[in-house]
């Protein structure tokens, strides 16, 4: 996959609808991956809007790489304590509920029930392993460029890479919904 | 599950997650408060030379316009007793328009003036109801927090109006850096913006629509 960098078009050069979009798509995008490092959505909207400020504050342009700076290191200085020590505990992964798979689950309903059995695994990850996992198979970013990013040697940033894809491969297999998936 | 299963039901999984529309509406109205300059995109089209370069050319032209704004521009407006209370006026709707967008919590909610001046101790004036809001009815006070204007201690307080919109409202003492400053009334991307003086006191009053 590749790497979505992007900026807004210009005001003169594209239309305000075209701007229009583009902020949409840097606001979504901002959005997930806030989500991806606090698994939150009201956190990651608070750490998405306080970024935004900070960006307008400094004076930055709208782009992705000053966006998903600004919210990283909110979330550093918000959450240091349980990103450097905490290891979130998944529970019991037997609990999991194979939603919709009751009687005549509609398409959705399955969808939805893989989703949330991913959002439970994903849940069980930590920050980082979270984070690395989402700039890499949803930005696209290179294991250098997840480095650079988050200040950590790439052999460092590869193996919490692969971590998180055994750990969230484990988490799914024990709860039995691999198959499905 | 392989490597590649694994990353595209990922991408699925945040695919589906959206920021709600308000939220949404509500960034898009805070960038687009302040118009800035976009950098020409180099990273995808140059190369590394390019972009150093291009780099570089862009620190050279801010360094000289700020030596410009430094020696010729800033001096002009201190001396010109109209262009000065104009970019104040200007800097302080822009502050204003900011912090009403940014729509934070209430820290001190309270139904009336007296219920904040008990809470925020910290102001070096007393809060006080305002005599010319300009929007013709009576305003609910919902809470306030701290805030700053141009650097200086200011309260930030929250409104509702008849027809249950929200209003933000500044109050600050009228220090001798406000100076000249005369009652405006600016709109901002959307956003209806009245400064003017009571007193001893600075008044800015934001809402999306007065």
């Amino acid at each position: 996959m590749k790497k979505r960098s992007m900026q807004l078009r210009a005001r003169s050069g594209e239309s305000e609808k075209a701007r229009d979009e583009d902020l949409d798509e840097l606001f979504q995008r901002g959005f997930r991956y806030a989500l991806a490092l606090s698994h939150d959505p009201d956190r990651a909207a608070d750490l998405l809007q306080d970024a935004c400020v900070s960006c307008l504050r400094a004076g930055a342009a709208w782009r992705t790489g000053y966006l998903f700076s600004a919210i990283r290191s909110r979330f550093v200085d918000q959450y240091r304590r349980q990103m450097i020590s905490v290891v979130e505990p998944i529970g019991d992964p037997g609990a999991l509920e194979r939603a919709g798979a009751a009687e005549d689950p509609t398409h959705d309903e399955l969808f939805r029930a893989d989703l949330d059995h991913l959002d439970r695994a994903l849940g069980g990850l930590r920050a980082d392993e979270r984070e690395a996992l989402y700039l890499s198979a949803v930005e696209g970013y290179s294991a250098r460029e997840i480095a650079e990013a988050t200040g950590r040697p790439r052999g460092t940033v590869l193996s919490v890479i692969h971590r998180a894809r055994r750990k969230l491969r484990d988490r799914l297999r024990d709860s039995g919904i691999e198959e499905t998936l | 599950m392989s490597r590649e299963r694994l990353d595209g039901h990922l991408r699925r999984y945040y695919g589906s997650q959206q920021l709600d529309a308000t939220t949404l509406e509500r960034l898009k109205q805070l960038a687009q408060v302040e118009t800035r300059a976009e950098v020409p995109e180099s990273s995808t089209h140059g190369s590394q030379g390019r972009r150093r370069f291009a780099s570089r050319l862009l620190g050279a032209t801010t360094a000289v316009a700020a030596l410009v704004l430094l020696t010729f521009v800033l001096p002009a407006l201190r001396s010109d007793p109209v262009a000065r209370p104009e970019a104040l006026a200007g800097s302080i709707a822009r502050e204003i328009a900011l912090n009403h967008v940014k729509n934070l919590t209430v820290e001190f909610p309270a139904e009336g003036y007296p219920g904040l001046r008990e809470q925020m101790g910290k102001l070096d004036f007393s809060l006080r109801s305002p005599e010319h809001t300009g929007g013709g009815g009576a305003f609910r006070v919902i809470g306030g927090r701290y805030c700053s204007i141009q650097g200086q201690l200011a309260a930030q307080i929250k409104l509702e109006d008849g027809a249950g919109r929200l209003l933000t409202l500044y109050q600050t003492d009228f220090s001798e850096d406000f100076e000249g400053l005369s009652m405006q009334q600016r709109e901002l991307e959307g956003i209806q913006i009245r400064i003017w003086r009571e007193g001893d006191l600075l008044f800015g009053l934001a809402a999306s629509e007065i």
